[in-house]
């Protein structure tokens, strides 16, 4: 499966469809599309917040199997952003102390089982792989 | 999403259904957002609610600090997708899951 959409929030929860029903195509579970509809708001958030600071370009969010493991790659030719580089929360902070954000990447991380960045000829390539 | 609210005294009840992610969001904000000062207890009900997204995990964070101040939340009828996103958060040790 591979669509491209415009970097833009009102795009993401068609494309999060798109990549959950591609999962259950390839059976997997309730809770496994669920999970992975997640990660991809998570992903294109980034993107349609941070990649296109002037006008928006598009993104292409690719779903395949790979052996064992479903694998959805994001790719987009925005500003060069390495989303591992971010720092982790401290989840040891009662709710008032807890900064509103920085939990998406963080939560893509704990919801895949395997995860890595590129920057290939001007794109940011972001892969996520996750155990069916 | 769709949100269905009911007060009762000094307790506010919303159900929230469908997703709430980046895109729904703002919506549960504005409502949050929207709570007077008499409202001490806040009672959300996630029955019909599929997933959250970070997005939405801001917005319940924003409630539970408003109601640190003016009484408490209770989150309640939530799924199991959801209840692993409180666990690997730590929302499930700072929020009221019933």
């Amino acid at each position: 499966m591979e669509i491209r959409i415009k970097a833009e929030i009102s795009e993401i929860p068609g494309a999060c469809d798109a990549v959950a029903e591609a999962a259950a195509g390839f059976g997997m579970s309730m809770k496994g599309q669920q999970q992975m509809a997640v990660v991809l708001d998570e992903l294109l958030s980034n993107i349609a917040y941070y990649a296109y600071p002037e006008e928006k370009g598009l993104v292409t969010i690719q779903a395949e199997t790979e052996g064992e493991f479903f694998r959805i790659r994001v790719r987009d030719s925005g500003i060069p952003f390495n989303p591992l580089d971010c720092e982790e929360p401290d989840l040891s902070l009662d709710s008032e102390d807890r900064p509103l954000g920085g939990l998406g990447i963080f939560m893509v991380k704990k919801l895949t089982d395997g995860i890595s960045y590129v920057r290939h000829e001007e794109e940011n390539i972001l892969t996520v792989l996750k155990k069916f | 999403m769709n949100i269905e609210k009911k007060t009762e005294g000094s307790t506010l009840n919303i159900a929230v259904s469908g997703r709430l992610d980046t895109n729904t969001a703002p919506e549960l904000e504005k409502e949050i957002k929207a709570i007077s000062a008499e409202i001490q207890q806040l009672n959300l009900d996630f029955k019909g609610l599929e997933y959250i997204s970070s997005a939405g995990l801001r917005v319940l964070l924003q409630g539970q600090k408003l109601m640190n101040k003016q009484g408490s939340m209770v989150v309640k009828n939530i799924n199991e997708t959801i209840r692993e996103i409180f666990e690997i958060t730590g929302f499930a040790d700072i929020l009221t899951v019933k």
